[in-house]
């Protein structure tokens, strides 16, 4: 882990316990984001990408079992941290906006209601006993939501969610998140339900506000389009692990892992150009997951070694990494891939 | 392709009932819901078998063995007239399991069909289905059996009847508000749109999607069927002596609390266990059918 | 070519029920407003628009669960201004719909063989001896086992689902099928499977589709015509060419400055950067004159007063603005 790793992610593996059996959810995942850096995780439903988000918030349910060798936040261990660490990195570290802003506010709240609720968790916490100090958390919610771009901050206090457009309760849910410093704002999926005009300003607001304070920014999107405009990194991930990773121009110019090329072929263009024909064939079933490459079966440049081992996520190119056995290298004292074990 | 047929439909069935199975198998009370209901069941139905004394169920006396303890020959020990209340206890069961049954059977398709009428039609039809069953729902039943009891003769089928009049609005109600917010569901739009008739869409579309509150509910309101029984048979006014009925043990056993104790409370037991079993396996039905899954 | 479909001042408003005892002035939800457009023989219309634009609406009135307020629907030559339950049988067949989200569109109680013989039964489209063999064979059409048809549809994935309700669409062998948003619930290598099936789909049986979507990318690879909503009414109508080469609605080049697109060469082609501003209004409360005055960059004074009329300004390519 690089000294200015905000948080790290190593070698970690997830599975959820159900009737059937078990489902290795997660599959090696490894993710860094430094201080100040936007990282992008691209991945279509069900790769494991909220999972991994829940996996750092440790709000996962019971079923979920972690192994692995890390999650790390400016050097605590997430995943055996006390309760109270993970409660104070919640409140002042770390922030999260969800996809669907109807249900992330609650609707028989006003909007002062719940942004002062969080504003003072986030300051004072739920000590009770602390005396209450001389904050104006009505002020400081204006604040932010002034800071997030919303005509008329006071009136839009007093409405209840339903009274807002999709928009408009995207930006509380920016201003709750934001309104308190934080060092990591995690954003899923933040503008899938909305109008495409709407996204365009509430992405450009995110990147506005990130960037004025320093504060990395995970970008979690389907969309290669969004990745492009709004990060500096980006992640591929795939059926539970992290297909590919580089800086956003040299991934968009130089791709290499046939899963992310299969994506860049399926976009539709402006320009008019046809779609491909997609990738065939479907995500791997997560009880019973190939022992080896998990977009093999998919894969139009699967080898015999695809199916025997998981490749290694490797840096092929400075600053670029790929898992694919087309790109792995051979040195004289590594492991030969095929016998690499998997989980 | 008929060879699929059927082992598709047969391993489907599988799969579902499977995931039932462990659904519901994770909460212990449901299985002890479910144990004592199959119990109930089966000494019901074989009661003659089963009972050390079958003839106690019939007019009897035996004065000699009158009042005793329950001991190693009287599990629950005698009443007043010499009669083994252990015995008589399951008889009794079989009276308060058929009016369950006849109840349910009578009042879930009729409510179920009013339901769905009232949900699909809207309009007129539904204002006045519902209203109907509104003033139907405003009747108590323990008061209305009670009434009809005592202008008609007390027996059994009567109390039925009564039950029946005051239930049928409960399940009227349950599928209307299910058929009201199926009826804009895409799936039937699409019916709509391809040109399926009205019966298709209320009966093959909406009404599958129905089927488990109805269940949960049905499951549930054994119980309280069976304490309406009870109750009305306490007051006497259920199936008269000497057929044994929980209530009727219970009532005349009140009588001589609390020295000879025993012979009204192994009868209230056992209708406190009746239910409650009823209960936890309505719970436990509800619990497993909910689409809550990782 | 003949015209499939034609529209004529298409409109449906809402009555929005006014709380409080006492009759106030009567408040409508203007969701389309003297709409026209046409769709050809073998052709796919594209209906853009964002939220509340009114192209669900108008979709919906095509298939018949709403009825016009007011305004024409031919279907070949024929009027079909009425609810589904009231339009002939032989309408019916002619006219599919495959909606947005597989998972409430198909029954999640039936097997995808109900699913299917629902439309084939309805219509009589076989004799019941060969319904097996039927619904086989639409299978084999969208390229899904044949084992699917006694599976349930939360067995099976939601990229297949939309294959199968789009199965369910061909079954009677429509002339038109409208698509509301088909893959807008789909990831994007699944939409590319979608979508390349449906054009297959077109070529080979002559059909003509009303593609609704918001996503311009998309329909500028699925669209001979593009007709683009906002606020109820049709802004601008051009050939998928004329639409994005040379976009002349100030909220058509909103638009397409909005989108996100993954390479340079596409870059590009988004010419203008006509920044988004301002909310999406309630159709309840419009503004006065052109609906997107508060946002319109080019305001002036005219467009606060008078609606524009919609005006052919090169063959084929019609605006409503003041501007031409």
């Amino acid at each position: 882990m690089a000294k200015n790793d905000l948080l790290s992610i190593e070698n970690l593996y997830l599975s959820y316990r159900i009737y059937k059996g078990t489902l290795k959810v997660l599959n090696n995942v490894n993710f860094e984001v430094r201080q100040g850096e936007k990282v992008g995780l691209v991945g279509e439903t069900g790769c494991g990408k909220t999972t991994t988000m829940k996996a750092i918030l440790r709000i996962l349910p019971e079923q979920a079992i972690i192994t692995g060798e890390k999650i790390s936040f400016k050097g605590v261990d997430l995943i055996n941290a006390y309760e109270e660490e993970l409660q104070y990195i919640r409140r002042k570290e770390i922030a999260m906006i969800f996809q669907d802003p109807t249900s992330s506010l609650n609707p028989v709240f006003t909007i002062e209601d719940q942004l002062c609720d969080v504003i003072k968790f986030a300051l004072i916490g739920n000590n009770r006993s602390l005396k209450k100090p001389n904050i104006n958390l009505k002020d400081i919610a204006v604040q932010a939501l002034h800071n997030a771009s919303m005509p008329d901050p006071v009136r839009i206090l007093s409405n209840y969610p339903f009274q807002l457009s999709g928009g408009m309760r995207q930006r509380v849910c920016i201003a709750m998140a934001l309104a308190t410093e934080r060092n990591l704002l995690i954003a899923d999926e933040p503008t899938t339900n909305l109008d495409v005009t709407i996204q365009d300003q509430v992405l450009r607001l995110i990147k506005r506000l990130v960037e004025g304070k320093n504060i990395s920014l995970i970008l979690i999107t389907h969309s290669l389009g969004i990745v492009r405009e709004y990060t500096d990194r980006v992640y591929i991930m795939y059926a539970g692990s992290m297909v590919e990773m580089a800086e956003t121009k040299e991934l968009f110019e130089n791709a290499l892992h046939p899963y992310t090329l299969g994506l860049f072929g399926s976009v539709p263009k402006l320009t008019g150009e046809g779609i491909s024909q997609g990738i065939p064939g479907s995500l791997p079933d997560y009880l019973n997951p190939p022992r080896g490459c998990r977009f093999a079966p998919r894969c139009s440049k699967a080898m015999e070694v695809c199916q025997y081992g998981v490749p290694p996520f490797q840096e092929i190119v400075p600053r670029h990494y790929v898992s694919c056995f087309l790109y792995v290298r051979r040195q004289s004292n590594e492991r030969n891939p095929c016998c690499q074990k998997t989980h | 392709m008929k060879n699929e047929n059927r082992t598709q439909i047969i391993s489907r069935a599988c799969e579902n009932f499977r995931r039932f199975i462990y659904r519901f198998s994770r909460d212990p009370l449901s299985i002890v819901g479910l144990v004592l209901v199959i119990l109930f069941i089966i000494l019901a139905i074989f009661a003659p078998l089963i009972v050390p004394y079958p003839k106690h169920a019939e007019p009897f006396v035996d004065w000699s063995n009158a009042s005793l303890p329950p001991s190693k020959d009287h599990l629950f020990g005698t009443d007043n007239m010499g009669r083994d209340i252990f015995s008589r206890t399951i008889f009794a069961l079989r009276g308060a399991l058929k009016m369950a049954i006849g109840v349910l059977a009578i009042v879930v398709p009729i409510g179920t069909i009013i339901g769905l009428v009232a949900g699909y039609y809207a309009g007129a039809v539904e204002m006045v289905l519902m209203r109907i069953s509104d003033i139907f729902l405003a009747l108590p039943s323990l008061v209305l059996a009670m009434a009809i009891a005592a202008i008609l003769r007390p027996t059994l089928f009567n109390n039925m009847i009564a039950v029946c009049v005051s239930w049928w609005p409960w399940y009227a109600r349950l599928t209307y508000g299910m058929v009201s917010s199926y009826r804009n569901e895409t799936f039937v739009q699409a019916a709509q749109i391809i040109g399926a008739n009205r019966w298709h869409i209320i009966f093959k579309e909406i009404l599958p999607n129905c089927l488990s509150p109805i269940f949960t509910k049905m499951a549930l309101d054994v119980g309280w069927v069976i304490l309406i029984g009870a109750s009305l048979s306490f007051v006497g006014l259920g199936e008269q002596p000497p057929t044994p009925a929980l209530g009727t043990m219970v009532a005349e056993g009140s009588r001589y609390l609390p020295d000879f104790w025993w012979i009204s409370v192994f009868p209230a037991i056992v209708i406190v266990l009746l239910i409650l079993s009823f209960n936890f396996l309505g719970d436990g039905i509800r619990d497993s059918l909910s689409l809550e899954e990782v | 070519m003949s015209e499939i479909l034609a529209v004529k001042k298409l409109t449906k408003y809402f009555l929005i029920k006014q709380p409080g005892l006492f009759r106030r002035k009567a408040v409508y939800l203007r969701a389309v407003d003297n709409i026209d457009f046409t769709v050809e023989e073998g052709e796919t219309l594209g209906l853009v628009g964002e939220s509340g634009s009114g192209k669900s609406t108008t979709a919906y009135m095509i298939v018949g669960m709403y009825s016009p307020t007011s305004g024409e629907i031919l279907f070949k030559g024929m009027d079909i201004n009425m609810l589904v339950t009231k339009r002939s049988l032989n309408v019916k067949k002619e006219i599919a719909i495959v909606f947005q989200d597989p998972s409430v569109s198909l029954n999640p109680q039936h097997t995808i063989r109900q699913i299917l013989a629902l439309p084939l039964a309805v219509h009589k489209i076989v004799p019941k001896s060969q319904l097996n063999d039927k619904i086989e064979e639409l299978l084999k059409t969208v390229e899904l086992p044949a084992i699917y048809a006694f599976k349930q549809p939360r067995a099976i994935g939601v990229g297949e689902k939309q294959l199968v309700a789009i199965a369910r669409a061909i079954a009677t062998n429509p002339n038109l099928i409208v698509l509301d948003e088909p893959t807008s619930a789909l990831d994007v290598s699944v939409q590319a499977k979608i979508i390349n099936k449906l054009l297959d789909l077109q070529k080979k049986l002559n059909l003509s589709y009303l593609f609704i979507t918001h996503d311009l990318s998309l329909i500028r690879n699925v669209a001979n015509r593009v007709a683009i909503m906002y606020l109820g009414k049709i802004r601008e109508i051009a050939s998928a060419k004329e639409f994005f080469e040379n976009p002349l609605h100030p909220y058509t080049q909103m638009l397409l400055s909005a989108i996100p697109v993954v390479s340079e060469k596409e870059n590009a082609v988004k010419q203008k950067k006509s920044l988004s501003k301002g909310e999406i209004p309630s159709p309840v409360n419009l503004p006065p004159g052109c609906g997107f005055n508060p946002r319109c960059r080019y305001k002036m004074d005219i467009c606060l007063r008078e609606d524009p009329i919609i005006r052919e300004v090169s063959p084929g390519h019609y605006v409503r603005c003041h501007l031409y």
